[in-house]
This record gives C-alpha cells, sequence and structure tokens, in this order.
C-alpha cells in the first residue's frame, strides 16, 4: 500500500516537519490557497491539492487566476444565485476547482445539476442529515445517464469508475476519508483516520513516526473490519442490497429516512447501464480526487 | 426553434388571446423547474439545436426568469424573450443589472404591444410598458397582433424611434382556437387586414422599420404591388406559411402551437430528438391539410399552395372547421379531433 496522502489545516510548523510527502492543505478563506500551495512548495512536499471550506456560497468566492495549477476542493454550503456567479463561473471551469456541496439542502441537489451543465465538475456531500433520496435519484441518473457529455458529479461518477460487480465499491476517498488513501493532522502533527476523528480528538498516533506500517497498525485494522460489526449486530444494512456501495453509511438515518436502500439499489443499476455505454468524450486531464 | 412557457401566469387579459384556455386550464403553480429546464436544454443541444423562446403567460414572472436567461446563455443558447413588458419594478431592475450585460443577438425581447386606444388597460400598465422599453430597448423587437381590421400602427413606431426599439415589427394575426374561437380575424377580414397594413406603407419607410409576417397569411391576399413593396422594404423571401411552432409548456407537454394545444398533445419525454417533435407534428398538420387544403375554397387547387409557397392559411382555421363540420372523414384526424374536447 503506498502511504497515506496527508490532510492538515495550512500550518509551517506541520510542514516543516515533513519532507517528501504528498500532502493535501485546508484553508478557511480562498485569499490563502495561493500562500498554502506555495508553503507546500517551499518545504519540498508535493501538493496533492488544496481543501477550501468556505462558509459563504460559491456566488460569492471570486476564483484568482493564480489558482491556476493549484487543485482545489471547494468545500460551500450553497451555490447562491446563479446571476450571481455566471460573472465568475467561465473562471472556475477553467481551473482545477471541484466543487463540494451537502446533498441534505434541497436547492444543492439542483444546484449540482447546474453546475455540471456549465462544466464545473462537483460532488455532494453527506452528513449527519439525510438527503431527499428521491431527488438524488434523480440527480444520479442525470449524472450517469444524461443526454449528453457533461462534467462529472461526484460520488456518483467516482463509484462507477471504481465499479465492480463482484466486490465492494469504497468511495470515501472522494471526500477524503478513506485512511487507505487520507491520514489527518492536527496542529501539533498528531495523526486521525478521518477529519471526523480528527474533530473528535480520536488520534490513533502522536506523530508520523509511529505510522511506518500503517497497514498493521490496530486502529487501522480495526476501521478496515468495521463492516463486520454490521453483520455481527444483524442491522437493516447487512441484509441491504445497496450494501456493496453504501456499507452502512447511512445506518444512522436509515429509521427515519429509509429510502438509502432504494437508493443505492438503483444507482448499481444506473452504473452498471452507465458502465456499459461509457461515453467517449470524458474530460482526461482533469483533476479528481 | 422550440417555445418554452415558463409559466401560464399572466398580467393581462388581451381580447385576442390564443393562450386563454392554456392559461385558464393551467394551475396558478405551474412554472417550470429547473430539472425540467436542464432537461430541455440538454435535449435541445443533443438536437443540434441552440435557440430557444421564452414564453408565457408573462415569462418574467417566473421567480427564476434572470437565472433561467443567463443559465442558458451561458450553455451558448439564443434566446428570444416574448413579454407583454408589464414588469414589476423588482424585475425591471434585475433586467437592468444583469441581462443588459449580455449583448443583443444572443438576447432578444418582442414585446407584445396592444394600442392603448382600442384595448384598455389598468391604469399604470402602459407606463410599466414604457419603462420596460426604456431600459431594455435595444434588445427589444416591437410585436403587434392583429385582430380587428381598423388596427393601427402609429403608437408601435412612436416607441420604436422614442426607445430605440429594433427595427423588425413582428406581425401576428389573431387565430382561432379550436371549440373556443375568441376574437380572431377570419378568413374574409384578412385581406382589409393586410390593405391597412400597407396603408403604413410611408411610415415603414421613413422610420425603416421592416414588417414581419408571423404565421398564417394567405399569399394570395396580397396584390403583386403589395408583394412587391413588402420584398424591396424587407429584402427578404416572404414566406406565408404555417407549420408547427412547438410549445412546450410548464409540465413539459408538447403541443404544435398555442391554438393546436389540444390537438395530439404529447409530453417531450415521448421524444428522442427535436427533430422526432417537428416530425410529428408536420405528420398531424398534414392530415388536416388532407382534409381540408386551405381556408379558401379556392385554396384546392391553388398552384402556390401545391408548390409549398403558400400553406394556405393558419391549420387552426382548417380545425375549426372540421370540428364544427360533421362527418368527420379521417379516422386519424377523429383521433386527433377526440383529444380537442370541445365544449
Amino acid at each position: 500500500m503506498v502511504f497515506p496522502i496527508l490532510v492538515f489545516r495550512d500550518s509551517q510548523k506541520v510542514l516543516d516537519r515533513l519532507h517528501g510527502h504528498r500532502v493535501v492543505v485546508r484553508v478557511d478563506d480562498p485569499e490563502n490557497i495561493v500562500d498554502a500551495a506555495s508553503r507546500v512548495q517551499r518545504t519540498g512536499n508535493q501538493l496533492s491539492c488544496v481543501i477550501c471550506d468556505s462558509v459563504r456560497p460559491l456566488s460569492a468566492i471570486t476564483p484568482a487566476e493564480s489558482w491556476a495549477g493549484i487543485p482545489v476542493a471547494l468545500f460551500v454550503p450553497e451555490v447562491g444565485r446563479l446571476r450571481d456567479l455566471t460573472a465568475t463561473i467561465h473562471r472556475t471551469r477553467d481551473l482545477d476547482v471541484h466543487v463540494y456541496l451537502p446533498a441534505a439542502r434541497p436547492e444543492n441537489l439542483v444546484s449540482l445539476r447546474i453546475l455540471a451543465s456549465l462544466n464545473v465538475p462537483s460532488c455532494a456531500t453527506f452528513g449527519a442529515e439525510p438527503p431527499d433520496w428521491e431527488a438524488l435519484a434523480d440527480l444520479m441518473t442525470y449524472a450517469l445517464l444524461g443526454p449528453i457529455p457533461h462534467v462529472p458529479i461526484d460520488p456518483f461518477e467516482y463509484i462507477a469508475d471504481h465499479y465492480a460487480p463482484d466486490r465492494w465499491t469504497q468511495w470515501d476517498a472522494v471526500t477524503f476519508s478513506d485512511p487507505r488513501r487520507y491520514l489527518h493532522l492536527d496542529a501539533e502533527s498528531r495523526v486521525a483516520l478521518s477529519h471526523d476523528d480528527l474533530l473528535a480528538g480520536a488520534f490513533i498516533a502522536d506523530d508520523l513516526g509511529a505510522l511506518d506500517d500503517i497497514e498493521r497498525h490496530p486502529a487501522f485494522v480495526e476501521r478496515a473490519g468495521r463492516w463486520r460489526r454490521f453483520f455481527a449486530e444483524c442491522t437493516q444494512c447487512s441484509c441491504c442490497p445497496g450494501w456493496r456501495v453504501c456499507q452502512g453509511m447511512f445506518v444512522h438515518t436509515v429509521e427515519r429516512a429509509p429510502g438509502c436502500s432504494a437508493f443505492f439499489t438503483e444507482l448499481m443499476d444506473v452504473v452498471e447501464q452507465h458502465n456499459a455505454k461509457r461515453r467517449q468524450t470524458r474530460q482526461p486531464n482533469r483533476w479528481r480526487p | 426553434m422550440p417555445n418554452l412557457l415558463l409559466t401560464t401566469r399572466c398580467v393581462r387579459s388581451c381580447p385576442y388571446c390564443f393562450a386563454r384556455r392554456e392559461i385558464e386550464a393551467s394551475s396558478s403553480a405551474d412554472s417550470v423547474s429547473w430539472e425540467d429546464l436542464i432537461f430541455l436544454a440538454d435535449f435541445l443541444e443533443a438536437s443540434g439545436d441552440r435557440h430557444i423562446s421564452l414564453l408565457g403567460g408573462e415569462p418574467t414572472l417566473h421567480r427564476d426568469f434572470v437565472d433561467f436567461v443567463l443559465y442558458l446563455h451561458e450553455r451558448g443558447f439564443s434566446i428570444t424573450v416574448f413579454t407583454s413588458g408589464v414588469l414589476s419594478n423588482a424585475c425591471l431592475c434585475d433586467l437592468e443589472r444583469y441581462l443588459r450585460a449580455v449583448p443583443p443577438g444572443p438576447l432578444s425581447f418582442v414585446c407584445n404591444l396592444n394600442d392603448p386606444e382600442q384595448i384598455s388597460a389598468p391604469p399604470g400598465e402602459t407606463e410599466r410598458v414604457h419603462e420596460f422599453l426604456s431600459v431594455m430597448g435595444p434588445w427589444v423587437s416591437p410585436g403587434f397582433n392583429i385582430h380587428r381590421p381598423d388596427f393601427r400602427l402609429e403608437f408601435i413606431i412612436e416607441l420604436v424611434a422614442r426607445y430605440g426599439l429594433m427595427r423588425q415589427l413582428r406581425l401576428g394575426i389573431a387565430h382561432p382556437v379550436p371549440g373556443n374561437p375568441g376574437t380572431h380575424v377570419s378568413p374574409g377580414m384578412v385581406r382589409q387586414a393586410i390593405d391597412r397594413l400597407c396603408s403604413y406603407r410611408a411610415l415603414f419607410e421613413r422610420f425603416r422599420i421592416k414588417p414581419g409576417l408571423d404565421c398564417g397569411f394567405p399569399l394570395c391576399q396580397f396584390s403583386d404591388e403589395q408583394l412587391g413593396w413588402f420584398h424591396r422594404l424587407t429584402g427578404e423571401a416572404l414566406r406565408f406559411y404555417c407549420c408547427p411552432a412547438i410549445d412546450i409548456a410548464p409540465d413539459m407537454s408538447v403541443y404544435s402551437c398555442f391554438p393546436l394545444s389540444r390537438f395530439h398533445r404529447r409530453s417531450i419525454y415521448e421524444f428522442d430528438s427535436m427533430r422526432e417533435v417537428l416530425d410529428f407534428y408536420h405528420h398531424k398538420n398534414d392530415a388536416i391539410r388532407a382534409e381540408l387544403a386551405g381556408i379558401f375554397e379556392e385554396c384546392d387547387g391553388c398552384i402556390h399552395r401545391e408548390e409549398g409557397v403558400c400553406a394556405g392559411g393558419g391549420a387552426c382555421h382548417l380545425l375549426c372547421r372540421l370540428t364544427d363540420e360533421a362527418p368527420v372523414r379521417l379516422p386519424e384526424i377523429q383521433r386527433g379531433l377526440s383529444d380537442t374536447r370541445l365544449p
């Protein structure tokens, strides 16, 4: 296994302790994206991308020309009004920007479709609140079976790219949550398996030095085998036909929003159709997480 | 070039309105969703069609009107908006702020103007139209529906000059709606209307305004001199056509045109391309014309109709006659008529 990419909040202190690593730096303000990328280059590490966790809508963010060459994962709460976006959307489209929107907000499901049709790559993210599963299924169908080529809407495109009918499809990596691909560091360089773990203070090591053989680390092994719990406890998820893709990701919301099972079952069907007639016009060299 | 009805709500109540039945039959909540707009843009793009007309009701009443226009423009569509020009202050501000950034050409308006002396308007309506024209004048072509033979055009010419409108006047004839004819120009009134139109020859020439004829004008009702004048003034080949306009309602149902909105109404989702839609409605219109050649007895055997130079008037007139005559001959037509839901 290739050593995971390190994700941490933009910090000279953390960077000074690293060399030759592939890293993702987080910033809150889009104004800091270029500085954060430059810092990584100066310390001899390799920038994978910059995550920007903005509280502003996309329409209130003006991408700078200096972002050119910097892959940016732009997490925003909403897109805002299209009329305020049109002045800058051509630049967003020309840069390596991937827009992340929370799927729980109904208007964002429409926005994801708008962005894709305007050739801005995007991704739906999932949190504590469940999405409107039927609307999400419509979006997923549009993303994978739309009548004309458009840029990807993740995680659907990511799932389609990695889908195999005879095994599980893990797609945490699209939101930087797969510990096999991303480890998260805090300001003291303590290591967590996910951003949520980091925020909860659930660290697996005090520094990277303790992680020479990450695949054998007990916490990593425990996380990799966490799926067994669903079967040991015989939850709804363990007998769900959508398990091969969702793997219990929505076990906390299935009681109040049980549409996830139908959604993931349909997703697998649509992915198989999509992969059977995969478009030949996909943009080849675009950065994707 | 299909017409998309963004909403069936309207601010006017024109006596000749051939969309009235559509509007009355619709829920006030009927309006196009973003999902359907994107579907339609994809559908048109896949069909190789990059132009769309936005209609209503009054399309600017749609809450996302400005965003829809900007979206379609961003996708490379050219857009024509058919409006009454009666806009709220907020909408007018939005147009000034956002749509004036789109150059005329990719975006244009056809403002349907009513003669304030012949059609009474609520207080303030005319002023609102003037405000709209003062903001968007260079984007606007005036439009006028002839619904009586003694119409007047002076007020339009004045508006063109005052607000710098495009010097292209779109002239339509008020058509009957089968089953509910309403105020319209009957075949016997067409020649009078054309004579009236040509009486404005001097004003058209002086102000360099080109009259453009919408569907349903029959060639034989023009004298050779009138045809010559039209041709010299417009520099374009005159078309005496009636073909499917393709109107798409907010619920994504599709039909040939407003007057034929109950005739073989389908869902746009039943078709794979605009070509299919057009072929379908051409075929249906041909079925009507197989029964009745045109709006005049002389249309049967007319060389110009047979050569395709003239359509023989509007198919809506023919369908009106077929709905009033029994028995209807073709089973195909009968099936179509069964959808017209006569009163």
